[in-house]
């Protein structure tokens, strides 16, 4: 007889009760405690202990009434509470129910969340990096804290009503701030030389500086750049002083304090070493700031002449007093210019500081500009890209809201109101796009280092704020699931239960459908201008790259030219044209691309003077440039008169001038004034135009003359593009053996255009960038909307299968309605996308043609982009054995 | 035995008259029960502890649980101050009821 064991009956009995989760622990303790005491005192009575428990058992209760009587008691409780905590968990509980539909929804069909929440993060990353870009540019010079009240002075032609350039005269600021009572400060910033580096040394430690300056005291009045050591109230008074960056001062001091040390710096290039002792150390200067200097040396430290109302690479801002109004002051200026100098060519303009990014167009800019179009342009692609990304998310759930029809009428046939249906869809919507925020968020930390590079920014993240970004990115979240749910949820909670159970309603709704084939239209309109935009830019952008530049532009090397150069430079260029592979070389004032100077002249038939263009140059320009000549010489050495008389204009100027021909130019009588050097002359020649600028302004009239090498700063040098590297070695090497306290810093002239059209390149590129992201996200759409309907049609096309439809015969039917969508889209596009283009074109003085074959080139990659993406659905589901699609549901 | 309206009518007032004698466990209210009444009124554990769980979730009774020497702890039960006045309104209606049956059964009253 086998022993009867307590423990492993009760242990039994225990667990059939947890196994049904009928009770809680609790209480099944306390009924195991029963348990036991009612064993123990049959027992005490003699009863068998077997038979004790069994009795015992029964007496506690039959399960299933036991359970029964608890539950009874639990709902009770449980409504109890519920009236007494009001209905928060009943609400807490719907949501853990709604986000659990969720999950197991996405868990479901993981290919169409897949697709959902990738594209929408992909459309929100692509949105939040715009929005940083923008925000970039839109923060330039804002953190001065008088930035709304700085202004820049700019000239332009007095015709004209508008500036024409940055830089400017030495006599403006002192004048200005004499005249004008509005003006609490006034201050200069001198460039030195048109991108020529200047020799800064300590001791045997010799750098070349770019980005050097001359600035008068008062520049930390007015702008707002922080001290890191010294004094800003001072600290540029005295002559020979100096204030420099944090990067700089480490550069040249190490781990030592800079302050009171003592560079040398030949700030004129003429081989004089002057002492600068270091008053003040500053912050580096911020990425989004168009002052961009390293050294900053005061005013009064210049030699030569500083005062004047001719040209010269200064630079104007004033400080205007609380309250003032700066159009006031500009409607003054024309009046001031009439005061001080009547005879110049130009009138002066305020520049609000914080336009000078975005809303300027002038010549001689410290810093490539930005562009506000861009920066709409931008803003509206990246509104475009998140709708792109939300339709799709809307498509989607439309399109298969139809197979969650069932499940619509289930819940309400159970008694779901609509608006608990309707919490639950743009829940679930709320729900993918937070998880979308938050691959977003990864998305765009992952891409943002590709921006920086293409855009040439330093972006963070954080630049937005953590606080903004983050309630930004949830903001958006919300309201992109809010907007992308909405549909599917008054769509799907608007089904009537009868006819979904009976089969018969649930079908997206023609008027469904037609809206769905209405946001594919868009979809792939969209992504047609961006890719036509693309082309044309990268078209633009080729032109630029390959056009003719009116010089050779291949192989042409500039340095800048020194006094050891000076001095010597006949022999330096014999020397130089006696080694390998060096055609010919040439002095200039100023190089192509970085021109930016004018001159006042007076020519034979004007009545007074008029400004122009200059360039001074020595008797070996065209040579060294290759510039053809469309009528008459260019300069010779071998007379002598060339060198103060004779002038040689371009092309442009002869139009200016309503001359019928360039021959008829020849003779015409003209001096340029002002400068000791020059007598009247005559033009000699006439050169085919030739780009000074950037594309974008054209080709200015110029003048051309012969200078004294005292004015010319530039020393170009054509290479032999067969033997470059053997010449650069030679050039090298002679520029060691006739300058040897010079740096060879050297750059190709091609190299420096291209800078110029940089801007314009990096837009082509973030373009491209939009529009690959563009097509993704909408294919990404159309591969699910494919998806979708090849699933929906599976009998259809087993019925047409076995009734003799071939492989090919099934992908055209699947196909055909998407092609035709895009067909619609690229008819939408091409005029939106051609009127776009036409606009941007015209900011270019040099464009290309817009051919219709590029539009035309655009469509049909969106289509066959398109057709790709149905494809292969559509063979997948073509080549699905027609038994299994009958026998399917 | 008691019919099951009786049984169900006569919980409350038996358990909150057994709790005011004095705190107890469930299993020894229900000997107690058995005892008092001679054998003739038996509750099961399905009745008695889901009745103890009302009166809580009504806060007319309290619980806690002790320790035991005889094995595992057990869940000890007490009338509160409210489970006090509650008992006071039964005990009314009890009286008012048994009061109302006696004088039914007693001898015929003379009318007039």
């Amino acid at each position: 007889m086998s022993t009867f064991d307590l423990e492993k009956a009760i242990s039994v009995w225990r667990r059939s009760f947890e196994h049904r989760r009928a009770l809680s622990s609790d209480d099944l303790e306390e009924l195991e405690r029963h348990l036991r005491d009612h064993v123990a005192w049959l027992e005490a009575r003699g009863t068998p202990l077997r038979e004790a428990f069994e009795q015992a058992a029964r007496q506690v209760g039959e399960q299933g009434a036991t359970e029964a009587e608890y539950r009874k008691v639990y709902w009770e409780k449980a409504r109890r509470q519920g009236t007494l905590t009001s209905t928060f968990t009943r609400e807490l509980a719907m949501l853990k129910n709604y986000v659990k539909i969720a999950l197991r929804n996405v868990a479901r069909h993981p290919g169409y969340s897949f697709i959902n929440v990738f594209g929408l993060a992909l459309g929100m990353a692509a949105c939040l990096l715009i929005l940083l870009f923008v925000q970039d540019e839109l923060s330039y010079d804002r953190f001065h804290a008088n930035a709304e009240r700085i202004h820049r002075v700019v000239p332009g032609p007095k015709a004209d009503g508008q500036p024409s350039n940055a830089n400017g005269a030495f006599s403006w600021a002192p004048t200005l701030k004499e005249d004008f009572s509005e003006i609490e400060h006034a201050v200069r910033f001198r460039k030195m030389g048109w991108g020529e580096k200047r020799v800064v040394a300590r001791g045997d430690q010799r750098f070349a500086e770019e980005h050097f300056f001359f600035a008068d005291s008062t520049v930390f009045d007015v702008f707002t750049f922080p001290f890191v050591a010294g004094d800003p109230a001072g600290a540029l008074d005295e002559p020979n002083t100096l204030v420099l960056t944090e990067t700089m001062a480490a550069k040249y001091f190490g781990k030592e304090a800079p302050l009171g040390q003592v560079l040398q710096i030949d700030a004129y290039n003429d081989g004089q070493f002057n002492d600068y002792r270091v008053t003040g150390v500053l912050a580096d200067v911020p990425a989004n700031s168009h002052l961009q200097f390293d050294l900053l040396a005061s005013f009064s430290s210049q030699t030569g002449q500083t005062e004047g109302w001719g040209f010269d690479p200064v630079f104007t801002y004033i400080l205007l007093h609380k309250g003032a109004d700066a159009a006031a002051v500009d409607a003054r200026l024309p009046a001031f210019m009439e005061r001080h100098a009547p005879d110049r060519w130009y009138g002066l303009h305020l520049q609000p500081l914080t336009d000078v990014r975005l809303r300027s167009d002038v010549r001689a800019e410290l810093q490539p500009g930005g562009d506000i179009a861009y920066v709409y342009l931008f803003s509206a692609i990246a509104v475009f890209v998140l709708l792109l990304a939300c339709i799709n998310f809307m498509n989607l759930a439309t399109a298969r809201s139809a197979g969650r029809a069932k499940e619509v009428g289930v819940r309400k046939v159970l008694g779901a109101a609509r608006g608990q249906l309707l919490r639950q869809f743009l829940g679930e919507a709320v729900l993918l796009s937070l998880g979308a925020a938050a691959l977003a968020l990864a998305l765009a930390a992952l891409l943002l280092p590709l921006l920086n590079a293409v855009a040439d920014k330093s972006m963070g993240l954080g630049d937005l704020g953590v606080l903004p970004l983050l309630s930004g990115v949830l903001g958006l979240a919300l309201l992109v699931g809010l907007l992308s749910g909405s549909y599917p949820a008054f769509f799907l909670s608007a089904f009537r239960p009868a006819g979904v159970l009976k089969g018969t309603g649930g079908e997206a709704g023609s008027g469904a459908a037609r809206l769905r084939r209405g946001l594919v239209v868009f979809q792939f309109a969209v992504t047609i201008v961006l890719l036509a935009c693309t082309a044309v830019v990268y078209q633009q952008m080729d032109f630029v790259r390959s056009k003719n530049l009116g010089f050779s532009r291949d192989q042409v090397v500039v340095l800048p030219l020194n006094d050891e150069i000076r001095q010597r430079y006949d022999a330096f260029r014999s020397a130089l044209r006696e080694g390998p592979g060096v055609f010919e070389a040439t002095a200039t004032e100023q190089v192509p691309g970085r021109a930016g100077n004018g001159g006042g002249y007076l020519i034979e038939g004007l009545d007074e003077e008029d400004g122009f263009t200059r360039l001074f140059v020595n008797e070996t320009f065209a040579e060294t440039y290759g510039i053809e000549m469309a009528a008459g010489r260019s300069f010779s050495t071998t007379r002598p008169t060339d060198a103060q008389q004779a002038y040689v204009v371009n092309e442009a100027f002869v139009r200016e001038m309503g001359w019928a021909s360039p021959e008829e130019a020849i003779g015409k009588q003209m001096q340029l004034l002002g400068w000791d050097e020059r007598a009247a002359g005559h033009i000699i020649g006439v050169a085919k135009d030739f780009h000074l600028f950037s594309f974008r302004n054209g080709v200015p009239s110029t003048v051309l003359n012969v200078m004294p090498l005292p004015y010319l700063n530039f020393f170009s040098v054509r290479l032999n593009p067969a033997e470059a590297r053997a010449a650069l070695t030679h050039l090298e090497q002679t520029w060691a053996a006739f300058a040897p306290s010079y740096p060879f810093d050297f750059y190709f002239i091609d190299d420096d255009f291209a800078k110029l059209h940089e801007a314009d390149a990096r837009l082509g590129q973030v373009f491209q960038s939009f529009a690959f992201l563009a097509l993704l996200v909408a294919c990404l759409g159309l591969f699910g909307l494919a998806a979708f309907t090849a699933e929906r049609r599976t009998k259809e096309i087993g019925i047409r299968k076995v009734l003799g439809a071939s492989v090919p015969g099934v992908v055209a039917l699947l196909s055909k309605e998407f092609a035709n969508l895009v067909i619609v889209a690229f008819v939408v596009a091409v005029p939106v996308a051609y009127y776009a283009m036409s606009r941007w074109l015209e900011n270019f003085a040099f464009r290309v043609e817009l051919s219709w074959s590029l539009f035309l080139l655009a469509g049909l990659a969106a289509l066959l982009i398109a057709l790709l993406t149905v494809s292969y659905q559509a063979i997948r589901a073509a080549l699905a054995d027609p038994v299994d699609a009958l026998r399917y549901e | 035995m008691l019919s099951k309206a009786l049984t169900a009518a006569a919980l409350r007032p038996i358990m909150l008259s057994i709790l005011d004698r004095g705190e107890a466990y469930g299993y020894a209210i229900i000997r107690r029960i058995e005892e008092l009444s001679d054998g003739r009124i038996q509750w099961t554990a399905g009745t008695l502890y889901p009745l103890l769980h009302r009166l809580e979730t009504e806060s007319l009774v309290a619980s806690y649980w002790q320790p035991s020497e005889s094995g595992p702890r057990r869940k000890y039960y007490r009338l509160t101050p409210k489970g006090a006045k509650a008992l006071e309104a039964e005990k009314r209606q009890w009286l008012d009821v048994h009061a109302l049956l006696l004088k039914l059964w007693g001898p015929e009253p003379a009318f007039g």
